[in-house]
């Protein structure tokens, strides 16, 4: 078994050694008129199904962690969030427990990000970053990493949807993962929305896994240079 | 009943009065149960309660106070003070959108912590109705046995019965084994539920089957409503007499 999940038992997680987990952080809040509540934490936990399918680690995937931090545009009824330092501290213990069980390599998908974000400074939940960063600068037997599936495959989707307006991303993907949930399904059609999906997920476990790669090589140097 | 399949207007429109939160825990349950044991029957009676109460379903909170099976594979733990946080958090944000009462569905034994947070908040917020629901122990000695209500602490036949009956899919017959410390339970103040049971198991799944575990959860899912619907009632009576 190469990806394990709430479903399995613990003698089965033992079994598989994992040596990645993936953890989603989603998010309650108002998207559009048309889409639910719950769009980040459905599909934030879609991706990284397909994610951890994909990569060619034995993956320990998390159940999505529901609640993020309000973004600055979004507050405002429905929208249902976590102080800054409730989901740094939420980030910690569980990266805590998994180091504690040999899980060495913790993956975030941090919300899905937007086209136009970065990989500095992430679109909604920065303390994940912060708490992250931590961590890292704590313990240093193990390499955590955030991410945000938008940001990474931005490129491709300008390329397959143009330049796409706030929650044309989203739409596609409810409209391939969720398609019962999504009202208007009139602006992006199915073939749009599975290179927006596979897209995401390609991109995605590329840069997880050059991105440990070069963590593994920078940590290895470091080590060397130490001993020298 | 209102969830997260909804849009913000559809909750909106309907105001729904009563807010349900599940929490549930990712935690080692022997060889024979899945980790997300706690987590999806927490699920499953926040959904039942939920739909009785006609009332708004948060997505389960999945990780809670687990530590206290150490670092077993698959385990992940929220620390207690972090727990506290996050209920808080959640409480916060639906008392300022004017959702004044709310229903914690507790499926891990373990939250010491959910009674004082739940006190704390109660005494800060006006108006507030925040009903954590107790175990019914009684129910358990109704449905199993006497030696169950004692005994059966962890992927024991109660939590067995019931993932027979939600999932028996997801039930590992073959490693399926009794187990009961020698110790008593207060010893889980000390050390790790695995350095009292090896297997992680303390009880007897051994004697589980999926109907006891359909009949519990159901009576458990009526127990569940009428505590609900009772305490409304007394605190409604209560502001009207005073």
């Amino acid at each position: 078994m190469r990806v394990v999940t709430y479903k399995n038992t613990s003698y089965e997680i033992e079994r598989a050694r994992p040596s990645m987990a993936i953890l989603g952080v989603g998010g309650l809040e108002y998207i559009s008129d048309d889409l639910p509540l719950g769009t980040n934490l459905l599909l934030v936990g879609e991706i990284a199904r397909c994610i951890a399918d994909v990569l060619d680690a034995r993956t320990y995937l998390l159940p999505v962690f529901p609640f993020g931090l309000p973004a600055r545009d979004r507050r405002g009824s429905g929208t249902l969030t976590v102080r800054y330092q409730t989901l740094m501290n939420v980030i910690r213990d569980v990266v805590c427990s998994l180091y504690a069980q040999g899980i060495r390599q913790v993956v975030i998908i941090n919300g899905l990000g937007k086209v136009g974000g970065n990989k500095i400074i992430p679109y909604g939940n920065l303390s994940v970053k912060t708490s992250v960063r931590q961590i890292n600068y704590e313990f240093l037997e193990g390499k955590t990493i955030w991410l945000q599936p938008v940001v990474i495959a931005q490129q491709e989707l300008i390329q397959i949807l143009g330049s796409p307006k706030a929650g044309l991303v989203e739409r596609a993907l409810m409209l391939k993962l969720q398609p019962q949930l999504v009202k208007d399904k009139m602006e992006v059609d199915l073939e749009q929305a599975t290179a927006v999906l596979n897209a995401i997920v390609q991109r995605s476990a590329e840069y997880i896994n050059r991105t440990l790669a070069n963590l593994a090589a920078i940590k290895g140097g470091i080590k060397r240079d130490a001993r020298s | 009943m209102l969830d997260i399949r909804n849009t913000v207007r559809e909750i909106c429109n309907r105001r729904p009065r009563i807010v349900v939160l599940p929490i549930g825990a990712v935690e080692q349950h022997g060889g024979h149960l899945p980790v997300g044991t706690d987590w999806i029957i927490a699920e499953e009676i926040a959904l039942r309660v939920a739909k009785e109460l006609d009332a708004f379903l948060l997505p389960g909170l999945p990780f809670s106070m687990s530590q206290c099976h150490g670092p077993s594979p698959g385990t992940v733990w929220l620390t207690p003070l972090t727990l506290a946080a996050v209920v808080e958090d959640l409480v916060t944000a639906l008392y300022k959108q004017g959702l004044r009462t709310i229903v914690i569905i507790n499926g891990h034994g373990g939250n010491f912590i959910l009674p004082d947070i739940v006190e704390d908040l109660c005494d800060r917020y006006k108006g507030l109705e925040l009903i954590l629901l107790p175990e019914f122990p009684e129910l358990v000695e109704y449905f199993f046995s006497a030696e169950a209500a004692k005994s059966d602490i962890h992927a024991g036949e109660v939590e067995t019965s019931i993932q027979l009956f939600l999932n028996k899919d997801y039930v590992v017959l073959e490693e399926m084994q009794d187990f009961v410390p020698a110790a008593g339970r207060e010893y889980l103040d000390y050390v790790f539920l695995p350095d009292l049971s090896p297997s992680g198991v303390w009880g007897r799944p051994s004697k589980s089957n999926p109907d006891k575990g359909r009949d519990y959860l159901e009576a458990y899912v009526n127990a569940c409503v009428r505590y609900v619907r009772d305490t409304l009632h007394s605190q409604a009576a209560q502001k009207r007499r005073k």
